[in-house]
């Protein structure tokens, strides 16, 4: 008589004890993920300057060095200046680490695997994500130091201008799917690539790239490191902290890092559906249910992963903007693009509720993305094939022979 | 248990930032304080079901408000360890405009009707309740058999039937489904009709009730509207989970729709009942971004000597 539930529990636990079991999984999720990410960067950077990175601690390539800096950072005396605030200059890493993690809680991997699933999941993150940049301030406060407090206002006003081209580019999504759960963002992108939000129309498309520029912004991710610029301000806003109260600081950055990535999956990238429809097919085979939810969440943390390595490529290519820049690209470039696509998805669903035009556009728009993205790939198969061959000097000489030619002469 | 340890965890720390912000003198302390009790107000916001009013207040207050306090303060003070020290006159200002908030706010909470009964329950805490002695007992009593009689459960999220719920709520869980949601919209979302007296309502009843309103209250039209009702009156209709119905169930649903949080009905209320109001702060809005703007327009040097220019 009563229909089976929507809701089937993992594990039959009590509420409670599930409740901790599911913090403790995601405790732990959170923290490899970021250590795991400390190391990756570290190694992507070195590849990209043709170094080789940390090598050395435990066995192939040096996989274990975020665990050793852990050791070394736990182990730390924990400074704090005479001068400094000292109760806001200690809980200040715990309010940059705390919103970065609990933002977790509400991040859907699949279909099954929401946790929290309330209706409004992404108003609740960009809430909860709200709260991370008070840390950030406080903590440059407290320290007391000049560069500290350079960095601090340098964030304040970064993040302050860029959550709203942020939000109005989240809006788009929302705006196309009628939703504000994750979830049901989600489950719309399902079967083929040309359904992804991303190349559902060109607003879609320009404004997967404006969230993409005000998240890297919103997370402090270079090019717009600037709270922190070592170049300029020593290490900006943690500059006076030591120890694990630093090690937080780098902890939040990090899973944020995989917050933004999984956001840009869920809500532009087909969340956790493949490009050729395999999992939706499976969700709705019965039998195959808790396959397509593992399917789905592997295919989620992969996307994920590969929007946290563009970070990391854009962070080693780009030169830091400077603060008038920065708020250049957020006031003329950012706000009126978000404006006029959040104005354009609208119309869109006005003048073109579907059909055959519709359709053309979407696989207009894959085939320039995924072509994008597949001449990407290319070059990096290419470029790993050539490595260690000299391709810098032997490939290009035919070119850089035809630069120089009239200084031969 | 949990909901209650949770709730007076939150109290205290609104309670607890309040007495910081009042008693601190450091500047950007009083704003951490602040901070707790904003956060705690955001904490009380979702117990209650109604998730988007907390993240706004997240966004908005926690977020935004105090981002920009902060800042103020950090651009503003001299010295980083500045103290309050306020003038006698300011002291007297802030105490008039306090009580006179205080007032207001004892007021409503005096003149406020408080419903204190369960809002959903299993049947066993129903019984241990003692219910049968609550004003409204009687009115439970008929929807439950109402329910009952019509081969209706109300299930929660594991899928086991849950107890009575509010009349008022059910009522107007029904009302908002009709006037609110598009017809096809969610197809599971049906449920039994009542009057406000809570007596069963027939199709009918209801259509000549809502011809009756102006059009303006009406947010589908009447074709929608009969096959609306035609979906509810469907015998195939048996249960609805507790998220479609609890939050609606209760008497603060003014800020919470059938999904269990208040989304749809604030957009209906901004940009239908309350749209001028709306968009006569949106002008506020405005008039504070121009001023904004000019405080921080370049100064550019008169030309010609005197008039323009600052």
């Amino acid at each position: 008589m009563v229909p089976a539930p929507d809701y089937i529990p993992l594990i039959n636990l009590p509420r409670p004890i599930e409740a901790v079991a599911v913090i403790a999984v995601y405790l732990g999720f959170v923290s490899v993920v970021a250590m795991f990410f400390i190391w990756w960067e570290r190694k992507v950077s070195a590849h990209m300057q043709s170094r080789l990175g940390p090598m050395r601690v435990g066995g192939w390539h040096g996989w274990s060095q975020s665990l050793a800096d852990g050791l070394k950072l736990l182990s730390k005396e924990d400074l704090i200046p005479d001068e400094a605030d000292r109760p806001l200059f200690r809980i200040a890493p715990y309010l940059a680490f705390v919103p970065a993690f609990a933002a977790f809680a509400v991040l859907p991997f699949s279909a099954k695997f929401a946790f929290v699933d309330v209706s409004i999941t992404v108003v609740l993150i960009f809430g909860i994500l709200a709260l991370e940049v008070l840390g950030v301030i406080l903590g440059g406060w407290a320290s007391n130091s000049k560069w500290s407090l350079y960095g601090a206002m340098r964030e304040a006003c970064q993040i302050v201008s860029y959550e709203i081209p942020l939000g109005l580019a989240v809006l788009t999504p929302v705006l196309t799917v009628g939703s504000l759960s994750l979830v049901d963002i989600s489950i719309d992108q399902g079967g083929g690539i040309h359904r992804w939000l991303a190349f559902r129309n060109p607003f879609l498309f320009v404004s997967f790239g404006v969230f993409f520029i005000a998240s890297l912004a919103a997370n402090k991710r270079a090019p717009f490191d600037l709270p922190e610029s070592e170049s300029e301000l020593v290490a900006g806003f943690h500059t006076e902290y030591s120890g694990m109260r630093f090690a937080m600081f780098f902890f939040a950055e990090y899973a944020a890092m995989f917050l933004i990535g999984g956001l840009a999956a869920l809500l532009y990238l087909g969340g956790w559906y493949d490009p050729f429809g395999i999992v939706l097919h499976m969700e709705h085979t019965p039998s195959l249910v808790w396959w397509a939810a593992l399917a789905g969440a592997g295919i989620f943390v992969v996307k994920a992963f590969t929007m946290v390595f563009v970070q990391m490529w854009l962070r080693w290519t780009l030169p830091r903007l400077r603060i008038d820049q920065v708020l250049y690209m957020c006031v003329k470039v950012l706000l009126p693009l978000a404006c006029v696509n959040l104005l354009g998805v609208a119309l869109w669903a006005w003048l073109f509720p579907g059909g055959a035009a519709q359709l053309a556009v979407q696989i207009v728009l894959t085939v320039i993305g995924a072509g994008g993205a597949g001449a990407f790939l290319a070059i990096l198969v290419w470029a790993m094939f050539f490595r260690g061959r000299g391709i810098t000097v032997s490939m290009l000489k035919p070119w850089t022979n035809l630069l120089h030619r009239t200084e031969s002469k | 248990m949990l909901e209650a340890i949770l709730f007076y965890g939150f109290a205290a720390m609104a309670l607890a930032g309040a007495f910081g912000v009042l008693l601190s003198r450091n500047i950007v302390r009083t704003a951490v304080w602040l901070l707790a009790t904003l956060g705690a107000a955001a904490g009380l916001y979702f117990l209650l079901g109604a998730m988007f009013v907390g993240a706004i207040q997240l966004i908005v207050y926690a977020g935004g408000t105090l981002v920009l306090i902060i800042f103020g303060v950090m651009l503003t003070s001299k010295n980083p360890h500045m103290r309050f020290a306020p003038r006698r006159a300011e002291v007297a200002v802030a105490a008039v405009v306090c009580l006179a908030l205080v007032g207001l706010l004892v007021w409503v909470l005096l003149h406020s009707t408080w419903y204190v009964g369960p809002i959903v329950q299993t049947r066993a805490q129903w019984a241990q309740t003692g219910v049968n002695e609550h004003p409204w007992a009687h009115d439970l009593q008929a929807v439950t058999q109402f329910l009952d009689a019509n081969h209706v459960a109300i299930v929660d999220a594991k899928g086991v039937p849950c107890g009575p719920v509010t009349l008022a709520g059910l009522a107007r869980a029904a009302w908002y489904e009709l006037t609110v949601m598009p017809q096809g919209d969610q197809g599971d979302r049906r449920q039994p009709l009542h009057d406000a007296d809570g007596k069963p309502m027939s199709g009918d009843q209801l259509l000549a009730e809502l011809h009756a309103l102006p059009p303006q209250d009406r947010a589908i039209d009447d074709a929608a509207l009969e096959s609306a009702i035609a979906a509810l009156e469907s015998p195939d209709a048996p249960a609805r989970t507790v998220q479609q119905v609890a939050y609606a169930c209760g008497d603060a649903d003014l800020l919470t729709d059938a999904d269990g949080d208040g989304t749809r009905n604030i957009g209906l209320g901004f940009l239908g009942v309350y749209l001028l109001p709306f968009e006569v702060i949106s002008v506020l809005l405005l008039a504070v971004l121009i001023g904004a703007a000019y405080l921080a327009r370049p100064r550019v040097p008169a030309s010609g000597g005197t008039g323009g220019g600052r």
